[in-house]
């Protein structure tokens, strides 16, 4: 190795030119890097399904009959029965207790939501009541024990 | 990035370090390296800004904080092995 005899003035150029270069080398490795990580990602929507099933497992509590139930003055209600009976309301109605149950909104805010009155509102809940009561009536099972 | 300025022209002192200081740098002198990391500072967080997205999926260009770290280290790291 032959070496390298400088003044002062041009080991101080030569020396800040190649800190410049090694860090623009740097940058440019840490970007290919990235493209390449890049390149092998994949989303979730272009896994097979087998793939996508080995990813996450399910809660069973909620399958089937068997599932945890409610024993009400006699009755058997389970899930799948209010799940059922929910279905059985017209759409706005049920639009409307699913807002006021699961999203903890007042008569208010879901009339500003769907843009109806505040009475609208009150009274598709009180009636969606009496149809929800009706049908589980009818259908729950009568306890067995 | 593509204004080029010629540091070699006689005299121009810009963006240069003292003698000393890449001498004692170069030995691995700690108050030195930290000069040489210094001078160099913004240069790095100009490499190291790129588009980042945020939890709201709003982008926006940033500094990214690991690209500097990988950069100052191979700077110091590049500096001992400069040879005068």
């Amino acid at each position: 190795m032959i070496e390298p005899d400088r003044t002062e003035w041009q080991v101080r150029c030569t020396f800040n030119a190649f800190c410049k270069r090694v860090l623009k080398n740097e940058a440019i490795n840490i970007f290919n890097e990235r493209k390449q990580r890049q390149a092998k990602e994949m989303t979730f929507s272009d896994l097979t399904p087998q793939e996508e099933n080995e990813l996450y497992t399910l809660d069973k509590q909620y399958e089937g009959e068997e599932g945890q139930s409610f024993q009400v003055a006699g009755k058997k209600v389970t899930p799948k029965l209010l799940a059922e009976a929910l279905r059985t309301l017209p759409k706005e109605k049920r639009k409307t207790v699913l807002l006021y149950y699961f999203f903890d909104k007042s008569d208010v805010e879901i009339a500003e939501l769907l843009n109806i009155p505040r009475s609208t509102v009150q009274y598709r809940r009180t009636s969606s009541f009496k149809r929800l009561k009706r049908f589980l009536e009818e259908h729950a099972d009568e306890c067995s024990d | 990035m593509n204004v080029v300025i010629n540091t070699n022209v006689e005299n121009n002192e810009r963006g240069l370090l003292p003698y000393p200081i890449i001498l004692a740098a170069n030995k691995g002198e700690p108050e030195a390296m930290k000069v040489v990391v210094l001078h160099y500072g913004s240069y790095m967080t100009s490499l190291s800004m790129r588009k980042l997205r945020d939890e709201q999926g709003i982008t926006y260009w940033g500094i990214d904080e690991d690209t500097r770290e990988r950069l100052r280290s191979k700077l110091m790291q590049s500096v001992l092995d400069f040879r005068i």
